[in-house]
């Protein structure tokens, strides 16, 4: 079985930390699903997607995106991906669809792609209406749906998401949710971290539990609450898995 | 085609975000303008040569001899200086002069002792006897010369040492050519010959014979400028004004970081350069433009309030190297600051204050001429000195594209050494993201 992602012993210590941030994660993602990368803070979630994305090199272990090496391919690798950070990495001096513009010519699509595909993906989340407001002036929710809209504007097959609806509103939460559904329904691949498990248990196929720079469960989420003793919600499984005590 | 777009596509969004920030516009055009009115109107008067100024010199004439006519009418010659043996109606006396010096109202003072032209008179005769003798001439009267016979020149405590010297040297010249009209006419009479008016046109040719004339360098004698106040304060603090984008282009990076915006392009993959390139240009031609407006302040703005307009010089086109260098220059300074440092509060704050420290080195503040040897040395490390030096080049030495061409090399040196440590700097930063 050939995977989007596939992530095999993997360690990363940063310089002066006590213990590593990843210590020989393994995991693999299936094409055209969303994978939940779940885990309490300090986990090791971000640096794997930093080494994902290639912002880091990882200190032993393999990455490979695509059937390619993400430390060698780096080039090729980051045309087809998406992150949607978890800050609203926006310009907020410019409008929603000046934002649009410039990452669409850095990306090289044509004026006339940038102006079809920016309407396509405003109007289906829901910020047409917002398009030539400053960023700025836009509420956390539209600013969250935008910071989504600009990392698929040139239509990549892998969308990594660091928590997507964080301080999100109800309504926002859905629309977005949504839409991820329907981006895998199109055949794109997405990873995906979250604190809300049960928003993770609504939409994941597959759910990967990481702790202490480890995977520690992988699995559907039904599989893995079906799987583990005395829990009903992968929030259950979660606490199962991580315990309880408080992660800073 | 991707490059040229990446650049150009940057070069529209940095313009847009500059646009929608009325501070940073405000510290890059409004406030170098108006540094540049204050500093040239707080500066105007100590530029002005002492000529220009109207000097009022008090004198408390005792002696009312041939002395004080010499020394009235070569001060007389002097434009801009009066002397005054009266104030308020009332001749001036060694003690009142010194009374109004000390209460501040005039600056500089003269006594003329009594019997100062009697003791001159004295010395001639002395020397034209010695001089009869050898000739077997006849004997003029003389006595023994008088130790405490001197010309008092007084000053208040806050006239600036220059002035000091000139009216010094003024005086000297006046005494010593009463000194020898004094003699000659002595010399004429032991010789029998008769004053006439001819004898002392003849004197007055001699003492003209070899006047000093100022000069100054340059290829165009015709424009040929004066350090003054407008000359040295406008490219000095519009150089200072440029250098200032440090403050809104660093802040911009550290804050394009913080938000995650800088992670979104680098993740875009073949832009790293094109990225650079665009907001180099962007913030290149945004210093060039600037320097252009602080010019305009010279040109139109200096007269209305009293100063006199920026004169680029006989080649004013040859600035145009220098002042694109020098905008490189502060711009790669702002790149390097934002790459470097990693809080928005930390990169403004080292970034302004280091501007400072480098302009007071670049001799933006004072000439570099009157630092220390030491501090000389410094200044040439100083982008801020090389862009003065460059254009100053130009507009007072009347120099051309040749005279350019050391402070531009050194510039665009700067500017690379400065580019490569800061994308240096961007790329440890990318490891922090």
């Amino acid at each position: 079985m050939s995977f989007a992602i596939y992530v095999e012993k993997l360690c990363k210590s940063y310089p002066g930390a006590s213990v590593p941030a990843l210590d020989g994660l393994s995991l693999s993602v299936p094409y055209s699903e969303i994978f939940g990368l779940l885990g309490p803070n300090g986990a090791g979630k971000t640096t794997t997607i930093k080494i994902l994305c290639g912002l880091i090199p990882a200190d032993s272990g393999t990455a490979t995106l695509f059937g390619l090496n993400a430390q060698q391919n780096m080039p090729a690798i980051k045309g087809k991906l998406g992150l949607v950070p978890q800050h609203i990495a926006l310009y907020p001096a410019l409008t929603g669809l000046e934002n649009l513009r410039y990452l669409g010519r850095l990306y090289n699509l044509s004026e006339t792609q940038i102006r079809q595909r920016s309407k396509n993906l405003m109007e289906r989340l829901g910020l047409e209406a917002h398009a030539d407001k400053r960023v700025s002036r836009y509420s956390g929710g539209m600013k969250r749906r935008l910071n989504i809209i600009a990392s698929l504007l040139h239509e990549p097959e892998l969308l990594i998401l660091d928590e997507p609806t964080a301080s999100v509103d109800v309504h926002s939460r859905a629309l977005i949710l949504s839409f991820l559904e329907e981006c895998r329904s199109q055949g794109k691949t997405i990873v995906y971290t979250s604190h809300q498990m049960e928003e993770a248990e609504q939409i994941c196929d597959t759910v990967c539990i990481v702790d202490e720079g480890k995977m520690v469960a992988q699995g559907s989420p039904q599989e893995l609450i079906s799987t583990t003793s005395g829990c009903r919600r992968l929030e259950d499984v979660f606490l199962y898995h991580t315990g309880h005590s408080l992660r800073d | 085609m991707r490059f040229a777009k990446i650049i150009y596509a940057t070069i529209i969004k940095e313009w847009l975000i500059l646009r929608r920030d009325p501070g940073g516009l405000l510290i890059l055009l409004a406030m170098p303008a108006l540094l540049i009115l204050i500093m040239a109107l707080v500066q105007d008067a100590p530029f002005r040569d002492y000529q220009n100024l109207q000097l009022k010199i008090l004198v408390a004439d005792e002696d009312r001899g041939t002395l004080s006519e010499a020394v009235a009418t070569a001060f007389h010659k002097s434009p801009g200086i009066e002397l005054l043996d009266s104030v308020e109606g009332m001749p001036l006396s060694p003690v009142r002069l010194r009374q109004l010096l000390q209460q501040g109202k005039y600056k500089i003072g003269l006594i003329i002792p009594r019997g100062a032209g009697n003791e001159l008179a004295n010395a001639a005769n002395s020397v034209a006897n010695s001089l009869s003798a050898s000739m077997s001439a006849g004997k003029l009267p003389q006595r023994a010369p008088r130790d405490s016979m001197n010309i008092r020149l007084l000053f208040d405590p806050t006239t600036r040492p220059a002035f000091h010297l000139a009216i010094h040297a003024a005086l000297d010249k006046a005494v010593s050519s009463a000194s020898m009209q004094v003699l000659m006419n002595r010399l004429n009479k032991l010789a029998g010959n008769k004053q006439d008016t001819t004898s002392q046109e003849r004197w007055t040719a001699m003492m003209d014979a070899l006047s000093i004339r100022d000069e100054q360098t340059g290829t165009s004698m015709a424009n040929t400028q004066h350090l003054n106040s407008v000359q040295h304060n406008v490219p000095a603090w519009a150089i200072f004004g440029m250098f200032f984008i440090v403050v809104p282009l660093g802040g911009h990076i550290v804050r394009e970081r913080e938000q995650g915006s800088a992670l979104r392009v680098s993740l875009i993959p073949g832009t790293a350069l094109g990225l650079a390139i665009g907001r180099i240009l962007a913030n290149t031609i945004l210093c060039c433009l600037q320097f252009i407006a602080m010019c305009l302040v010279g040109f139109l703005v200096m007269p209305l309030v009293g100063l006199p307009a920026l004169d680029l010089g006989a080649h004013p086109w040859a600035i145009t190297p220098v002042v694109i260098a020098t905008a490189l220059c502060a711009t790669a300074y702002g790149n390097l600051i934002g790459s470097v440092f990693r809080s928005g509060i930390q990169a403004v704050s080292f970034g302004a204050i280091s501007i400072v420290i480098l302009s007071a080195l670049g001799g933006i503040w004072v000439p570099a001429e009157i630092l220390p040897k030491v501090m000389q040395g410094m200044a040439r490390c100083s982008p801020l000195h090389w862009g003065l030096e460059g254009i100053q080049n130009v507009i007072l030495r009347q120099g051309s594209w040749a005279d350019v061409v050391l402070p531009t090399t050194m510039l665009l040196g700067l500017s690379a050494i400065l580019l490569f440590i800061g994308f240096w700097g961007g790329k440890k930063a990318e490891e922090s993201f």
